[in-house]
């Protein structure tokens, strides 16, 4: 295989690049900005997509044929490259798997925590003791003029994993 | 003749990932002898590929017999074959703990030998595409077992971490992709002559680089990117927080090493001032800022996985410093890390199964309770520090000097110039921070909430081992020890609560780790083969 076909096809097709550099942003962006983990999910989705998108676009050979052939048969003329379509075709199958994964885990988030916005599950999870209280937290716990002073101790958080494994924690014992 | 040993540490685990659950049919607890099995048997053959290989034979397996560039290799040099090892006996070493310590079930075991055929996979493969296969089969694998044990938090923590390790593992997707466009061939071996032609200076080459560096990043850990680590250990099982500390991050950093100096090549490194430069400067922020972090953390778990910020700061920095003696380093502390690592998690999570002590203050003279098992964390949390003797001391040591040797200019390959005296300085102050916080937990085992009744009773660490009468100085202290959960397992002849089985492997761990501190020059003998070949 020689790298000068390729090379060109660089040049010719170019808007299929510049629909991966797009798609890969707006997922990247969208597993940033979004506030709600199935949505983060499908940017992750669209990143993968993106990248789906790059190695189908890099195989293309202008006026290529389908490279299958059969047996005895000689290879005469252009074909694509079919060794980014079977790299797609495994890519494709870790994306399912991980958004399977990934669903399942919020399923048990959402089972516990009744919420799937970050930001909700954040405030759950600090009021449970899960995660260490945050700057944010600490100016919100002084607003609120609480009657509990320890909402403002910083180093409180990470300590009580006991008390956070409460209501799962109960189940194994 | 014994190259079928590469395709067979590969496929058994996984084949043998599918009995538990089939298993699980008839009896309830058939997971566990399975995965005992399995794991055995490939701790066997990983020893004798070890020996085949450190006796001068690289082992090379083209899988269903399409040769290089077309095919698939598994190739077994000295460096995977270290690797190979590592995971191979610290899987069967989890088992021990995971026995007791759960979580149980038959999926676990499934998940458990799955991610073991990942690791073997990942450390074994010869192609760049294949590898990126193995490290989302290690990825899945491992958000699964960190929410093993149903809790919400670890199912958190765990998506957090498959948001970040997916893009990861994408971005080095797309630097295969890159370098797959250079040079149209994805088989390593191949690639390190097809780069060379294409050129060290080409931006599709430098681009690839830069983006499977990237990816490998989130995947290792880096300090910017670090942020799933700490959540991720502390809300794992302890089993499974002792196995992908041990592992998962540790062959990533394999990755990296094998892609930047099989594949990139030396040359590339030199070639390209710019990208070592950065890598070294990111590196060196992860060690101040990974020690720094776990300086300050009170979680036990939290504090240890701060600290593999740290540790994987120095292997990273040793391979963007580019010379002999640092890659040496890289290797030995990417091994000694890995067992320290896992001995301290173990130690962690007798100490939590035993007395549920979670975070440091916990720890308040439990070295009178359990003196054996603190005894050896505390050795092991010394070896962290990088105090000799132990593994800990070698790699820090190598990788110090190889930064040294590569800013002095000593006619070595590095181009690093003076940035290898930021990466002394960093490493420097790293360990401070370690010994601040190692000396903290030391403090806390050891002296804490005792002789406070005017009975001061210092006792060194290094004698810690000898069992001490319980009641010396608890009597008198306000504070006395975390007493046992009611439930904690009874080892046989000694005091501390802990399951006796888990206790004897984090003895032999620990010795270990110390007995591999006198072997500097071995394992320099060792890899002389691989850093021949790389710096040729």
């Amino acid at each position: 295989m020689s790298t000068q076909p390729l090379l060109i096809d660089v040049l010719a097709t170019r808007t299929a690049y510049a629909a991966f550099v797009a798609l890969l942003c707006t997922g990247i962006y969208m597993m940033i900005a979004n506030e709600h983990l199935v949505k983060k999910i499908i940017g992750l989705n669209l990143f993968q997509t993106a990248i789906f998108l790059f190695y189908i676009a890099s195989a293309y050979v202008d006026g290529g044929a389908i490279p299958i052939l059969s047996s005895g048969e000689a290879a005469e003329g252009l074909y694509v490259s079919p060794l980014p379509h079977v790299i797609v075709l495994t890519a494709i199958v870790v994306g399912v798997s991980l958004t399977a994964v990934a669903l399942a885990l919020c399923i048990r988030i959402y089972d516990e925590y009744g919420t799937l916005n970050v930001n909700a599950l954040r405030d759950v999870m600090r009021e449970e003791g899960t995660l260490p209280t945050g700057e944010t937290e600490r100016l919100r716990g002084a607003r609120d003029a609480d009657t509990d002073g320890q909402a403002s101790n910083p180093s409180a958080g990470t300590g009580s994993t006991d008390a956070a494994g409460g209501p799962e924690g109960g189940e194994t014992a | 003749m014994s190259d079928v040993l590469l395709p067979l540490l590969i496929a058994v685990p996984i084949i043998a990932a599918t009995l538990p659950l089939l298993g699980g049919l008839v009896r309830e607890d058939a997971g566990w002898p399975i995965a005992a099995v399995t794991t055995l048997s490939v701790l066997g053959m990983a020893l004798a590929v070890a020996r085949e290989v450190f006796a001068g034979d690289r082992l090379v397996h083209a899988l269903g017999g399409w040769q290089r560039p077309y095919g698939i290799e598994l190739v077994a040099d000295e460096l995977s074959a270290a690797v190979t090892v590592l995971v191979a006996l610290v899987a069967v070493l989890t088992l021990v703990f995971a026995r007791v310590a759960g979580p149980r079930g038959n999926p676990f075991y499934a998940g458990y030998l799955l991610l073991t055929g990942g690791l073997l996979g990942l450390s074994l493969t010869g192609d760049l595409f294949n590898m990126f296969v193995f490290l989302e089969i290690v990825g899945l694998t491992t958000y699964g077992l960190i929410a093993a044990d149903r809790s919400a938090a670890s199912a958190y923590a765990s998506l957090k971490y498959l948001f970040l390790g997916t893009v990861g593992a994408s971005l080095y997707l797309i630097g295969v992709g890159y370098v797959f466009l250079a040079t149209g061939s994805l088989n390593m071996i191949d690639l390190q002559g097809a780069i060379a032609s294409v050129g060290y200076t080409d931006p599709l080459i430098r681009a690839s680089y830069a983006f499977i560096v990237a990816g490998l990043a989130l995947k290792i850990a880096l300090f910017p990117v670090h942020s799933w680590q700490p959540d991720a250990y502390q809300r794992a099982p302890d089993a499974v927080t002792a196995l992908v500390a041990a592992l998962v991050s540790t062959t990533a950093a394999y990755a990296l090493i094998r892609i930047t100096y099989t594949v990139f090549t030396v040359e590339f490194l030199a070639a390209n001032e710019a990208i070592t430069t950065g890598l070294l400067l990111v590196a060196s922020v992860s060690i101040v800022a990974g020690s720094a972090l776990a300086a300050m953390q009170s979680d036990l778990k939290r504090m240890l996985a701060y600290s593999s910020v740290a540790q994987f700061g120095i292997v990273v920095a040793a391979v963007a410093l580019a010379n002999e003696t640092a890659l040496l380093g890289a290797i030995v502390h990417l091994i000694g890390h890995g067992l320290l690592k896992f001995g301290l998690f173990l130690a962690v999570g007798l100490l939590g199964l035993g007395y549920g002590a979670r975070t440091v203050s916990d720890l308040a003279s439990l070295a009178e309770r359990a003196p054996f098992t603190a005894g050896a964390y505390a050795v092991l949390g010394l070896s962290l520090v990088g105090i000799p003797p132990s593994v800990g001391f070698l790699g820090k040591w190598y990788v110090a000097l190889g930064a040294v040797e590569g800013a002095g200019g000593a006619g070595s390959a590095g181009p690093t110039g003076a940035t290898g005296y930021v990466v002394v300085g960093a490493i420097f102050l790293s360990t401070l921070f370690t010994l601040a916080y190692v000396a903290r937990l030391l403090e806390a085992l050891y002296f804490a909430g005792a002789g406070e009744a005017g009975e001061p009773e210092p006792r060194p660490a290094d004698r810690a081992d000898r069992p001490e009468t319980a009641s010396t100085a608890a009597d008198g202290g306000r504070e006395r020890p975390l007493a046992p959960l009611s439930d904690a397992p009874r080892a046989p002849g000694v005091p501390d609560r802990v399951p006796p089985a888990s206790l004897l492997v984090l003895v032999a761990v620990t010795l270990g780790v110390v007995a591999l501190g006198f072997a500097g020059f071995a394992a320099a003998e060792a890899f002389e083969p691989f850093l021949g070949r790389v710096f040729a």
